[in-house]
């Protein structure tokens, strides 16, 4: 069974360099948790903070309950695996599986060249660890490489081997870092299921490293979303995506990106986009921006309504079941934006390059942010699917 | 029918250009390897030819007649006091500077690649040794090492101990120059292994540690000594083949005497101060058939425990 991870107050710096600064996190027993951010802030040092390969400046970190910061790596009874996989090279597949046993069920002079040989219990022992790989290997259907060396093998096997020697002692808590990074992307789409699936057979804690938000947003519980060392947000994936508690973290979760545009609103807290005043009131704040995912944009064909916007498509990507649509505001502005339309939308409208539209929002589903990126609370005037008036 | 002749035409100028192509591929292969092997042939292989052929002859240097001798010359290597003494020496003092400096060089490498501000510090000091001239610094340890002026005679003095002649005491001579040899190689074979080290990836010692293989003596056992198998491979093998070919510290330092002759030496004297050039031959012929036995099987017994990643 999974334990927790509670995080307290952790900070790190590298030099000069601030990578961590007052990170508190509480990872529930048995949760999948996910760090997600860009490169370069902190996600993977904190993650090797909770391994214990790396000592924080400040904070404390507690597993099962239990303060852990005295406890080197090896006694805190977490597994991890590595974007590189960290595979031993001149080791067979069976012996890098079999490594965290050997090191904990046999003693130094049993693991020994030449010495090893003298101790009664070693071959029982190593018979006993060698049907314990096997099992894990046939498991997750590695059983066939055991006697082939990393080199050996592609980079999904590697991945496998790299998870069986996690698994092999029965962690409470797995450490990912990246896993998936190294693989093309169809085997990533494959391991992220095979993952998800292994989180809810094992029951085991996962806190999984990404800077791909998809990967997170698919597999996790709950999502952190890290930048500068800080959490942004911490949350389930659906509240990271509808309900953003910053626009950084609004622009960084969902692919298309979302619309952002400028916004005012006066005195009274009625929102004006380009001059037009929106169905909107702000209860409090200063707004500087709206913004919209790309299903919030709906297009109708041009001239029909005289108060959405005029745009005209810049670039069309089809998805299959699903069209990509890049648009240009037409004057005063010339943002751009980008649409997401089902195939149904796309058949009762002409979306050819060039071709003029009318673009309204579905206000519901926006979001509002202040000059320094903060949520402001809203509320839509009129129905749900609100146009813009004029 | 006229199709199926052009076609036949078409196969038949096409395979005319596809053996055209390996014939160029072939002739521009030769002209890349002409070179090489013309250097192989006059540094390597007509001289070893004219060894051989020297080496069953009485020929003297300026000589005007000599006669074959066939396997003479070995035969006589074989009861001459020197070359047996100076076979005895080589082999003392590689059994010194071969385990003495790959050891030596890699507990400092591992020493020196954990430092992390007096690293390049570290590392130009060992590697200064490396730059010298060994026939100068030959002189220097003369005089470090002379009984009654140098500063090593006069701290023993200075403890209460008794005067020790090092380059002239028969038992100490050759552990004497192996140390100087030691002093000499461990810099070089430092930075070798200096580059194996930072060539294991650093990952592998945070899986380590994870795995419970985190003490010194597992990181070791674990990961750094197979990392460094090829590293240790090509250091051994060099540093025999430099051990074997001991020569210019015996010629500043002894010059033979006291019994401290090495194979080179000996060859040296036979060669260009005895002139005896058919049996300094055959003495170079027994030299390069051990440095080769003694590569050869160092490769095979080595090669088969290490893995190259």
């Amino acid at each position: 069974m999974g334990s927790g991870v509670v995080l307290q107050g952790i900070g790190k710096a590298f030099g000069a360099t601030r990578v961590l600064s007052d990170v508190s996190l509480d990872v529930m027993p048995g949760e999948f948790l996910s760090l997600v951010g860009p490169s370069g802030c902190g996600k993977s040092t904190l993650l090797r903070i909770i391994a214990g390969l790396e000592t924080p400046d400040r904070g404390t970190v507690a597993i099962a309950g239990r303060h852990v910061d005295h406890l080197p790596g090896r006694e805190r009874n977490v597994a991890m695996v590595f974007q590189s996989y960290a595979l031993y090279p001149h080791m067979t597949v069976a012996d890098n599986i079999a490594m965290p046993l050997t090191m904990r069920r046999l003693n130094l002079a049993e693991r020994f060249p030449l010495i090893r040989y003298l101790s009664p219990r070693r071959l029982r022992i190593m018979r006993e660890i060698r049907a314990e790989v096997t099992a894990l290997a046939s498991q997750l259907e590695i059983a066939p490489l055991l006697a082939r060396k990393p080199a050996q093998l592609s980079g999904g096997q590697r991945q496998r081997v790299a998870l069986a020697r996690a698994m092999v002692r029965h962690p409470s808590v797995f450490l990912m870092d990246e896993p998936l990074s190294n693989l093309d992307a169809r085997l990533r789409v494959q391991m992220r299921g095979e993952l998800a699936e292994l989180h809810r057979r094992l029951g085991a804690t996962f806190i999984y490293v990404t800077h791909d938000q998809v990967e997170a947003m698919t597999m996790s519980s709950r999502v952190a979303l890290m930048e500068g060392g800080r959490i942004l947000q911490l949350g389930a994936p659906a509240d990271l995506y509808e309900r953003p508690a910053s626009l950084k973290v609004a622009q960084f979760i969902g692919s298309p990106a979302i619309n952002v545009l400028p916004v005012s609103a006066d005195g009274s807290g009625k929102v004006s986009l380009f001059g037009r005043r929106l169905p909107l009131t702000i209860a409090g704040g200063t707004p500087a921006t709206i913004a919209i995912r790309p299903e919030g944009l709906r297009l109708s064909a041009s001239g029909g309504d005289a108060a959405a916007l005029g745009a005209r498509v810049h670039r069309v990507e089809h998805h299959g079941a699903e069209r990509i649509v890049q648009l240009r505001l037409a004057e005063p502005s010339l943002d751009a934006l980008v649409c997401r339309l089902s195939e149904n939308e796309a058949a009762h409208l002409v979306v050819g390059e060039g071709a003029a539209l009318s673009v309204t929002f579905d206000l519901a589903r926006a979001h509002v942010f202040d000059a320094e990126g903060r949520r402001l609370s809203t509320a839509v005037a009129v129905g749900s699917t609100a146009r813009l008036r004029a | 029918m006229n199709a199926v002749a052009a076609t036949s035409t078409a196969d038949r100028t096409a395979a005319a250009n596809a053996a055209g192509r390996r014939g160029a591929e072939a002739l521009s292969g030769t002209a890349f390897a002409l070179p090489a092997l013309l250097l192989l042939l006059v540094i390597y292989l007509v001289p070893l030819g004219m060894l051989v052929v020297l080496s069953a002859t009485n020929y003297e240097l300026g000589a005007l007649d000599w006669k074959w001798l066939g396997l003479a010359n070995f035969q006589k290597a074989l009861g001459d006091p020197v070359f047996r003494r100076s076979l005895v020496n080589t082999f003392l003092y590689v059994s010194i500077v071969l385990p003495g400096s790959v050891l030596l060089s890699l507990l400092i490498a591992i020493l020196v690649h954990a430092r992390i501000r007096t690293r390049s510090f570290y590392e130009v000091v060992y590697f200064l040794p490396v730059t010298s001239t060994l026939i100068a610094m030959a002189t220097v340890w003369q005089f470090i090492l002379h009984p009654r002026l140098g500063p090593v005679n006069a701290a023993f003095k200075a403890l209460g101990l008794p005067e020790i002649a090092f380059l002239s005491e028969p038992a100490l001579i050759i552990p004497t120059i192996a140390g100087i040899g030691l002093w000499q190689l461990i810099g070089f074979n430092m930075i070798l292994f200096l580059a194996g080290l930072s060539a294991i990836p650093r990952d592998l010692y945070d899986a380590a540690e994870i795995d419970g293989a985190g003490g010194a003596i597992d990181r070791f056992m674990k990961i750094t000594w197979p990392g460094l198998g090829p590293t240790t491979m090509f250091v051994t093998v060099t540093t025999a083949i430099t051990a074997f070919k001991v020569f210019d510290t015996v010629a500043a330092l002894t010059r033979g005497a006291n019994g401290s002759e090495v194979l080179l030496y000996a060859i040296y004297l036979e060669g260009f101060q005895y002139f005896n050039v058919g049996y300094a031959a055959a003495l170079t012929l027994i030299f390069l058939a051990f440095i080769l036995i003694f590569s050869i099987a160092q490769a095979f017994l080595i090669d088969r425990r290490v893995h190259y990643a």
